[in-house]
């Protein structure tokens, strides 16, 4: 069997063996009894065996057998019989699958398991394919619904408040202020941080530890009313009184480095450079020399962009799988 | 009820994915991709091992001792690290950048990998090639071997220390993908990031070799690598600064004024990064 065979058979297979009759719960569909139930296909000259699969399911109340047999729009029960717990049926299907089917299924008291055997052709190939799936009752699905959305809810909230948190921490000013920001309710709290960081931001300290935890700070400054500039001048101003020249080279006080830059780094060899004046004429160098780079700088490439997950992006990710749609 | 609960959490998520996606996209702004084009006849700036900024990085270039970075690791791939190596006459002999061993002395072969990647000592490459193969010839051959099998293209070797020739060659393109090679070796990447360092000969003198790398110890953060020079090639060098877990790597081919313009790059790549790390809603690193 060719390995494009056993793939075609495989995503057949993807179509075959579903409970038509089950159905996941979903909002509405909240009767009947809820089974788990789970499907493991084996085929022969398949490389590795396939995974079973485990699924919360409502089955119908109706009565009868039937319901227990997986069902294909393509395949017919022509017999299905039961004697004591032991249930026998033969399915054919046609199409482009041709195939017979035949499956014994053992029932329990508080469920079933069943075996099903499926021989024909898929693209004109032969094909032998075994089913094996059982059912376990958990109980009724009226509450099952109502319950998985209140879960997810939950999670949603949590998963939201912590990204609000995570979004505080960085300053991340859009998840607060953009129309229908899942943290707009929180936007005083937000600008009540800002404020506090304006002032302890007049400090070459403070403002250090404020581009650390986000270099995109202007964006918070702005969305609430604080003169971002006029801090970070403030911070560049102390720096200068008390020759603080590792804020100065930092990249905040360009214009103090260019000043200090023309008369203490420009022509001067790199390794004649002393040690206190390294991160001055290290950033003097970076924004005089080459084409305009600040461009460059400030249009980041997708090459450059940090690897490392994002946890407010992995939050809302969270969020998002939980959503049960 | 239950429905519209249902709906108003499918538009907070169709909502959220819009808002992290319009971050990630105003982050992907292609920016140019060669903003440095006069400071050296060729050049490549990457972050963790991505290229950033770059010219004529593809291109043959005479490497100069850049070289050695492949010397290095042919020398380890053969030998280990504390097999005694004999200098030979040839070897003390060896023109330009040398540590001045004589012939006759024995080293560990760490010692003299020390001393040629760190002084660049002509002298000690030498020494260790000929004692791996034989002769500088048969370590050639390796040397292409391996850059062969390494699949740089634009590279071939006719000498193992990195004299000019007609066809000794190089791209900086090449010669990063060495560089990054070496420093995956932890004795390699620990030699190149010493400031300064003694060998000694088996049983003799001492030698102090201090790294023709003025970005170690100066620019903070740097670890690495290696320089170059000769008349055909002009000034080169590969550099590596690591800062809170960014690695930025530049190579310069012919440089006007190699330091300063490093730092310079160098500084901008990592301005580039905190940036561009800012606009996608992360943190700093």
């Amino acid at each position: 069997m060719n390995s494009r065979f056993v793939c075609t058979a495989a995503v057949a297979f993807l179509f075959t063996t579903p409970l038509a009759l089950a159905q996941s719960p979903r909002p509405g569909d909240d009767k009947g009894e809820l089974w788990e139930v789970t499907v493991k296909m084996e085929m022969a000259g398949m490389p590795m065996a396939m995974p079973a699969t485990t699924q919360q399911m409502c089955l119908g109340k109706q009565a009868g057998d039937d319901k227990y047999v997986p069902k294909n729009d393509d395949c017919k029960l022509v017999s299905n019989s039961r004697s004591g717990n032991t249930q026998r049926y033969r399915m054919v299907c046609s199409g482009a699958q041709p195939m017979t089917a035949e499956g014994e299924i053992t029932h329990t008291k508080d469920g079933y398991q069943g075996r099903m055997r499926m021989t024909g052709k898929m693209d004109g190939e032969p094909v032998d394919m075994t089913q094996t799936f059982s059912g376990r009752r958990l109980g009724e699905c009226a509450g099952t619904v109502q319950n998985q959305l209140a879960k997810a809810q939950a999670q949603n909230d949590s998963a939201i408040a912590e990204a609000c948190r995570q979004g505080m921490q960085q300053l991340t000013t859009e998840l607060f202020f953009q129309p229908g920001a899942v943290c707009a309710a929180r936007k005083q709290e937000f600008c009540g941080e800002v404020s506090k960081l304006a002032a302890s931001a007049r400090e070459p300290a403070g403002h250090a530890a404020l581009r650390a935890r986000n270099a995109n700070v202007g964006a918070a400054f702005a969305a609430c009313n604080q003169d971002y500039a006029a801090v970070t001048r403030a911070a560049c101003n102390r720096a200068g009184e008390t020759r603080n020249f590792e804020f100065i080279g930092g990249g905040s006080c360009d214009d103090d480095v260019r000043r200090i830059g023309e008369t203490s780094c420009r022509g001067r060899s790199f390794t004649a450079i002393e040690a206190s004046m390294r991160g001055v004429c290290s950033r003097y160098a970076a924004i005089t020399r080459g084409q305009p780079t600040a461009t460059a700088a400030a249009s980041p490439s997708p090459a450059a962009a940090p690897k490392a997950p994002d946890p407010v992006q992995q939050s809302l990710d969270a969020v998002r799988k939980l959503l049960p749609f | 009820m239950r429905r519209r609960r249902a709906g108003t959490l499918a538009i907070a998520a169709l909502w959220i994915g819009a808002t992290c996606a319009g971050a990630v996209d105003a982050a992907g702004v292609p920016s140019p991709s060669d903003p440095y084009a006069r400071v050296a006849r060729a050049y490549r700036v990457s972050v963790d091992g991505r290229e950033l900024w770059s010219s004529s990085a593809a291109e043959p270039r005479p490497p100069a001792s850049l070289t050695k970075l492949m010397t290095a690791l042919v020398v380890l791939d053969a030998i280990a690290p504390d097999e005694v190596v004999t200098v030979s006459a040839r070897a003390a002999r060896a023109r330009g950048a040398r540590v001045g061993l004589v012939v006759g002395e024995r080293f560990h072969a760490a010692d003299l990998v020390t001393a040629m990647l760190v002084a660049s000592g002509n002298d000690a490459c030498l020494a260790i090639a000929e004692h791996v193969a034989g002769s500088e010839a048969a370590f050639v051959r390796r040397m292409n071997e391996r850059a062969r099998a390494m699949q740089l293209s634009a590279t071939h070797f006719e000498n193992a220390c990195g004299f000019d020739g007609p066809t000794h060659r190089s791209s900086a393109r090449d010669i990063a993908r060495m560089a990054q090679t070496l420093l995956e070796r932890p004795l390699l990447a620990r030699t190149v990031a010493l400031p300064a360092s003694t060998i000694h000969a088996i049983g003799g003198r001492a030698f102090d070799v201090r790294n023709s790398n003025a970005l170690i110890g100066r620019v903070p953060g740097a670890v690495g690598v290696k320089t170059g020079y000769t008349a055909r090639a002009g000034r080169c060098l590969v550099g590596l600064v690591e800062r809170d877990g960014v690695r930025v790597m530049i190579v310069l081919l012919g440089a006007g004024d190699r330091w300063w313009d490093a730092v310079a790059m160098i500084e901008r790549a990592f301005e580039h990064v905190h940036e561009a790390g800012a606009r996608a809603g992360s943190p700093p690193r």
